[in-house]
């Protein structure tokens, strides 16, 4: 076990090496170095090399990106080219809103996808071929149309809810129940996005149990099908489910950009959106950064619970080939 | 797949299936030349109208090399009659495949069954917001140009920009894939590492930084979705090819003298084929929506010029009164991304191959999992 954890903490620290990596060879790519917000017109050459040598741009490009990693380390992600704030601060406004938002929205459907999914495990026929269907439209339907069919039927229609936002602006101090009110839409339409996929993971996941000898033998001795179903079953079909839990944090994030979007949502989704339109390379490259780190970070807490939950996994991933193992667990 | 079996008749002199390999290279590349061809009969809207024309050469090239992969993968998996009888047997993959074929005829013929131009704007106060009607089977948008028109030509873009970029994604899959595979040592670590550590980042986002990084054009946008779509395929093939490695047959191959890179495209890409074109029809829903994903946050298809993800956007503002503008191209999505998805089902079955489902089934191997696009 021991072995186990060190192991995939190593490679999830390899693979944050590499994912920073690829971020700094973004920075290096982007346009206008950043002297050039020193360096303008026409200045003596000379002062300029000067500035380039004490801001550390004539260093060889691994001693930079040591550096650059360290300053990452400590928060530091730079300014922004447009506002000129420091990028950590707009970070530390908008990323609590995202995750407020994401959280909710993954919460929502796991409950939602058990809910519907682990009663239809081990029946047939519609009971399979339903949340199948539903799930393939969910899926195939672009996040944004979802959004506006939402828009158009309760707040543009019905009129029960307000069209985007975090709050009522003007509204004063924020009442809990506006903010709720405000946030039902955006969650709902991500929760739906991927309820659908859990219903349908769920069923196959928990009647894969079902049929296990375990569960007969539990039959035989008079337990209810409903403790079996949702205690034994579930208990069963956990380690899955969990790694499923770790695969959707990239289509969360992914999603909440589109969402975010559409419904004006102040959080790190709008805030990389206009950044990539304003051409705005820090903040776009840290809001990359923290979610690549999300992800990687997800798939470790996956891999290690898995671990504990059924000791089998831990065998299975010790191959000769260890590259060819489960890597990020996405 | 079938095994290393089946692949003996390609490698024993006499039986080979070279014809009939050679035969679908053909049939993939002349499906690309009739695109290519109807693209420049209307350069300015088509889904393939990069901004200079060596892009336009490099492009062509690369298509021609991503076809004759498929080609190559797609001749052999042993017994295609067997796989095609499969295939046929599910009537979801059947209409899968019809509804992809029509759409792509669609789009293809899209000059011919058009009978406004998608870009006219004509009397944008009096024509803007029609419903539909004889002359404008669909209606008209915003701007008072045929929705009909908009939606095919759109087509052009959304389809001709996805299917180019899985083309591409599977070419580089397959060099990578195979190439780590085979090199063993460093170069497989690195490669595999890159890999694991571009999936890290939410596709999405990464396609969207990658755009940022240049100019808002077609070119650019094939080129981020392919960047951020090979590491999957990339991971299975590299796992097929190790597999492979040892096999008698490859051996043999060796033995005789081959060279490193011939063995690998006869003897071990054709063996790879069955995932290699299952991956390809899966992540073809997964590109198509990442695509209007893109669009609709304009730094896809730059307006005016039709896309299914632009035009949602642009009928946002009229969602109370003329919602229909907005479920045309919302339901071309859906169902294009629903049909691909039917038909690589489909193939997946035929081919054997556990693969997972983008939308999340198929038990065991989710662990590779699907990430939506």
């Amino acid at each position: 076990m021991a072995r186990y954890i060190l192991r995939r903490c190593l490679d999830a620290a390899v693979l944050l090496v590499v994912t920073l990596g690829v971020t700094f060879v973004l920075v290096q790519l982007a346009p206008g170095d950043p002297s050039s917000r020193y360096i303008g017109g026409d200045i003596d050459p000379a002062a300029a090399a000067r500035i380039r040598r004490n801001l550390g741009l004539d260093d060889p490009v691994p001693v930079q990106f040591v550096r650059w990693s360290a300053s990452v380390a400590r928060g530091d992600f730079g300014r922004s080219f447009v506002t000129g704030l420091p990028v950590r601060d707009s970070l530390a406004t908008a990323l609590p809103r995202t995750l407020w938002l994401t959280g909710v929205a993954f919460l929502v459907q796991i409950l939602a996808g058990l809910l519907l999914g682990v009663p239809a495990a081990g029946r047939s026929g519609l009971a399979a071929r339903v949340p199948t269907v539903i799930a393939l439209v969910f899926y195939s339907l672009p996040a944004f149309c979802l959004a506006y069919l939402l828009i158009g039927v309760f707040s543009l229609h019905l009129g029960w809810l307000p069209i985007g936002g975090l709050e009522t602006p003007g509204a004063g101090t924020s009442s809990l129940i506006d903010r709720m009110r405000h946030l039902i839409l955006p969650a709902g339409t991500l929760a739906l996005s991927g309820a659908a996929g859990w219903a349908r993971y769920a069923r196959g996941a928990v009647s894969d149990v079902l049929s296990e000898h375990h569960i007969t033998a539990l039959r035989a001795r008079g337990a209810g099908p409903g403790l079996i179903r949702w205690k034994h079953g579930l208990r069963g079909a956990l380690p899955q489910l969990i790694t499923l839990a770790g695969v959707s944090v990239p289509y969360l994030i992914g999603g909440a950009v589109v969402v975010e979007k559409v419904f004006a949502w102040p959080g790190i989704g709008s805030l990389v959106v206009d950044a990539i339109a304003a051409r705005d390379y820090p903040v776009v490259l840290a809001v990359n950064l923290i979610a690549a780190m999300a992800v990687v970070i997800a798939s470790l807490a996956v891999d290690l619970s898995c671990g504990w939950l059924d000791p089998r996994t831990i065998l299975a991933s010790d191959p000769a080939d260890g590259v060819a193992g489960r890597g990020s667990g996405q | 797949m079938s095994g290393p079996m089946h692949h003996m008749g390609a490698f024993v002199p006499g039986m080979s299936s070279a014809g009939r390999r050679g035969a679908s290279a053909v049939f993939s590349v002349a499906f690309w030349v009739v695109f290519v061809v109807l693209a420049g009969h209307a350069r300015d809207l088509t889904g393939l109208a990069v901004a200079d024309r060596w892009a336009d050469v490099l492009l062509g090239i690369t298509l021609a090399a991503g076809s004759l992969v498929l080609a190559r993968a797609g001749g052999d998996a042993g017994g295609p009659g067997r796989m095609v009888r499969r295939f046929a047997a599910s009537r979801a993959a059947v209409a899968g495949l019809a509804v992809v074929v029509g759409v792509l005829c669609a789009a293809i013929l899209a000059p011919l069954i058009a009978s406004h131009d998608p870009l006219a704007i004509v009397d944008p106060v009096h024509t803007r917001f029609l419903v539909p009607s004889a002359d404008h089977p669909l209606g008209t948008d915003r701007l008072g140009r045929d929705n009909l028109a908009r939606l095919l030509y759109g087509g052009r873009y959304s389809l001709g920009i996805s299917i180019t970029a899985v083309m591409i994604s599977i070419a580089i899959a397959v060099v990578a894939g195979l190439g780590a595979a085979l090199a063993r040592g460093w170069v497989d670590r690195i490669v595999m590492r890159l890999a694991d550590g571009l999936m890290a980042f939410p596709r999405q986002l990464f396609v969207l930084t990658l755009v940022a990084f240049f100019s808002p054009s077609v070119g650019t946008l094939i080129v981020a979705i392919a960047a951020t779509s090979w590491m999957r395929v990339a991971r299975l093939v590299r796992a097929e090819a190790a597999r492979l490695r040892g096999t008698d047959f490859v051996s043999a191959a060796r033995a005789a003298g081959l060279s490193p890179v011939r063995v690998a495209w006869r003897h071990i890409l054709p063996n790879v084929a069955g995932p290699v074109v299952v991956a390809a029809s899966l992540n073809a829903g997964g590109v198509i929506l990442l695509e209007t994903y893109l669009s609709f946050l304009g730094l896809g298809v730059a307006p005016p010029k039709p896309s299914w993800g632009a035009m949602v956007f642009e009928a946002r503002e009229a969602l109370s009164t003329a919602w229909w503008v907005a479920l045309w191209p919302a339901l071309a999505i859906t169902v294009c991304v629903i049909a691909f998805n039917m038909m690589g089902d489909g193939l997946r079955d035929a081919f054997d191959v556990r693969l997972p489902h983008p939308s999340g089934t198929e038990s065991s191997s989710i662990a590779a999992g699907g990430e939506r696009g």
